[in-house]
């Protein structure tokens, strides 16, 4: 295995493009850029949280690193080991040490397993344990997801949206995996019971020494739990530093703008001066910078030249941007 | 001036034989040119309450079981079904959450803007509508809205779509706008271009708003006063200033200060409201908060009503006091 300074996971230039077909025989191909040409570590312990719009690519980013996505190019390095060379058996095997928690605990849970067959699933795949064991490994489970005793012999229809999100957590950790992938796992909560949630994660976290991808649109929970937070755009990474240089010191205009426009709960707050338009389609991403047509900083040469993800400081960690003029934001923008 | 006025509103849902309240005893005023945020989590009844202002609940599972609301000094309950198509869409502007839903997908857009008038402004010329419809697109911030007239709802993104529902909830000018969720589909930086937007065109127009929202952070930037509402119930009513500096009641200050924006240490267990939400119809005699309440007695086996914790701020907690030491 890998000792403990080489970071859990590695991810070079990984690159997933879905092909949309159009025509009468389906015979033009056009490529959504999904993810293009993305790199970062991350380090044991550690969480990193993945940010950004809609269709920027961040959940396709988590299953690709999964495998739930075939990767069309690029490498991720877990644990020593290569897991876009592993075969499909391999790679179910190796699912154990990597899980995922979804955002609709509606939709990934069977109605019609009771809670304790749900979260003995994962552990009778793995072929863990005889009968007796699995069973008390799920009342363990079921006690330190915070679920009422009784759980066991009930089904998911029968708690509401707090509660089953800790059903989907605790068939998460049934094996106990070294990482895991939490897809909007907060989002779809309302305020009281997101605050159970991100609480039950963090005292995880601690307790099972577990590193995580935390993908959420939502950047106040995102810099709540990560230690390092990437800001995506239109399939790539913009921006990545350690969360309080993030929400205090970005210097792509995106993640500025982005973090300017969340409503703050508090007296005399207003909606930030709009940087107009939509997000441009990944199906055609704009040439050079990606973010050039909607950046009130950008000139001619973002509009040819893309940027590189370009390390501006290791102070107090490393943090990285592909902006062009990244030297000059603070002064420029608010 | 008072423009609505809801008194003791009771909704109920019938379903398999039984009939269980959802909204329960809700009051509420607005003022004309106000702006007000009805804030709750998921089944508190605050979109049931929206529904119930222009009597489009859906009928026979959601009916008005009792209380009052009146518009503009009129009796909304009292009117007949012409009376309603007066209010609807001329008096009162409604927006959703999801625009693709609540527009046509097989009418272009200028189409539907001018229906509007068609049915208020009957008086006005085929060509005074397309007029008017053209600078309400641009109003809303459509690049060349004459072009777009006989675009479709599809051929837009969900910001512009919802800049599309606002259009066409202002064509009358109301003199109240309600805004159910209507930015909770939206990514934040397109969130931020629409409730920009809102807060202008109520500066100009000065309607009021109702803003229906479960994000504490939107009120903030939308409304002078806000109600929380809690298992069918307001249990709260401030100006905003007042609710988020002076917070009342024990739910609201969950609320609060369970919000990881305003947690200052990252990394740290938030202060969590512990249980679960009920819904009106789950509740039991006495204060409906109580279960789940830190500051619970023996008093509040009795439900407390709304009590005055300064001008403009009420709370329906027997310990309110105890907030303000």
């Amino acid at each position: 295995m890998s000792d403990r300074t080489e970071p859990l996971l590695q991810v070079r230039k990984l690159r997933k493009y879905f092909v949309q077909r159009s025509g009468v025989f389906r015979q033009h191909k056009r490529y959504v850029h999904a993810v293009d040409d993305v790199s970062f570590d991350i380090p044991r312990g550690e969480t990193l949280g993945l940010v950004g719009e809609s269709g920027c690519g961040k959940s396709t980013l988590g299953r690709t690193l999964l495998r739930l996505y075939q990767p069309d190019a690029g490498s991720i390095h877990f644990q020593g080991q290569e897991l876009t060379a592993l075969s499909g058996g391999e790679m179910r095997r190796m699912r154990r040490h990597l899980q995922m928690v979804f955002q609709d605990p509606y939709d990934s849970l069977n109605p019609r397993h009771s809670v304790g067959n749900i979260i003995e699933e994962p552990l009778l795949v793995h072929g863990m344990g005889d009968r007796r064991e699995r069973q008390a490994r799920v009342r363990a489970l079921i006690d330190q997801v915070g679920l009422p005793a009784d759980s066991v012999d009930r089904y998911p229809h029968e708690f509401s949206g707090g509660q089953r999100q800790r059903i989907g957590i605790a068939r998460a950790i049934a094996c106990n995996p070294a990482f895991i992938v939490c897809d909007e796992a907060v989002s779809a909560l309302d305020v009281s019971i997101q605050a159970q949630i991100v609480n039950l994660l963090l005292d995880l976290r601690q307790s099972m020494e577990l590193t995580l991808l935390f993908i959420s649109h939502d950047l106040s929970v995102v810099r709540h739990l990560s230690d390092r937070v990437a800001v995506m755009y239109l399939g790539q990474i913009v921006e990545i530093a350690p969360a309080a240089t993030i929400y205090e010191n970005a210097r792509h205009p995106y993640t500025r703008y982005l973090i300017a426009a969340i409503p703050q709960p508090r007296v005399d707050s207003t909606p930030p001066p709009a940087v107009g338009g939509d997000i441009p389609s990944p199906l055609a991403p704009p040439s050079g910078c990606r973010f050039h047509t909607r950046c009130p900083m950008a000139t001619e040469r973002c509009a040819h030249e893309a940027p590189l993800l370009e390390l501006i400081t290791t102070d107090g960690g490393e943090h990285r941007a592909a902006c062009h003029y990244w030297r000059e934001t603070p002064g420029r923008l608010p | 001036m008072t423009l609505l006025s809801i008194e003791d509103l009771r909704v109920d849902l019938h379903a398999g034989g039984e009939r269980r309240p959802v909204v329960d005893g809700l009051s509420l005023q607005l003022d004309a040119g106000d702006t007000v945020g009805l804030v709750g989590e998921s089944g508190s009844g605050k979109s049931v309450t929206a529904l119930s202002l222009l009597r489009l609940l859906p009928q026979p599972a959601l009916n008005i079981g009792g209380g009052r609301i009146r518009f503009d000094g009129r009796d909304v309950l009292a009117m007949n079904s012409r009376e309603l198509q007066q209010l609807r869409g001329n008096e009162i502007g409604m927006i959703f959450q999801d625009p693709m839903t609540a527009l046509n997908p097989v009418q272009p857009i200028g189409r539907q803007i001018e229906e509007v008038m068609e049915l208020h402004r009957p008086q006005w010329t085929a060509r005074q509508r397309r007029q008017r419809t053209i600078e309400l697109l641009g109003r809303i911030g459509m690049p060349s809205p004459a072009e777009r007239l006989n675009a479709y709802p599809h051929q837009f993104s969900g910001g512009m779509r919802q800049r599309v529902m606002i259009a066409m909830a202002l064509a009358c000018e109301p003199k109240l706008l309600i805004a159910d969720e209507p930015t909770t589909a939206l990514d934040v930086t397109v969130q931020s271009q629409v409730l920009n937007l809102i807060r202008e065109l109520q500066q100009q127009s000065g309607m009021a708003v109702l803003f229906i929202t479960h994000d504490l952070g939107v009120v903030a930037q939308i409304c002078r006063r806000v109600a929380v509402m809690y298992a069918g119930r307001v249990v709260e009513e401030a100006t905003t200033a007042a609710l988020l500096t002076r917070p009342s009641h024990p739910y609201s200050r969950g609320l609060l200060a369970s919000l990881p924006a305003l947690n200052p240490s990252p990394q740290t267990p938030l202060p969590a409201i512990a249980g679960q939400s009920i819904a009106a119809g789950q509740a039991g005699p006495g204060c409906r908060f109580a279960p789940r309440c830190a500051w619970r007695i023996t008093q509040c086996e009795a439900e407390p009503d709304l009590l005055t914790v300064s001008a403009e701020h009420r709370a329906a907690c027997w310990r309110w006091e105890l907030f303000h030491e």
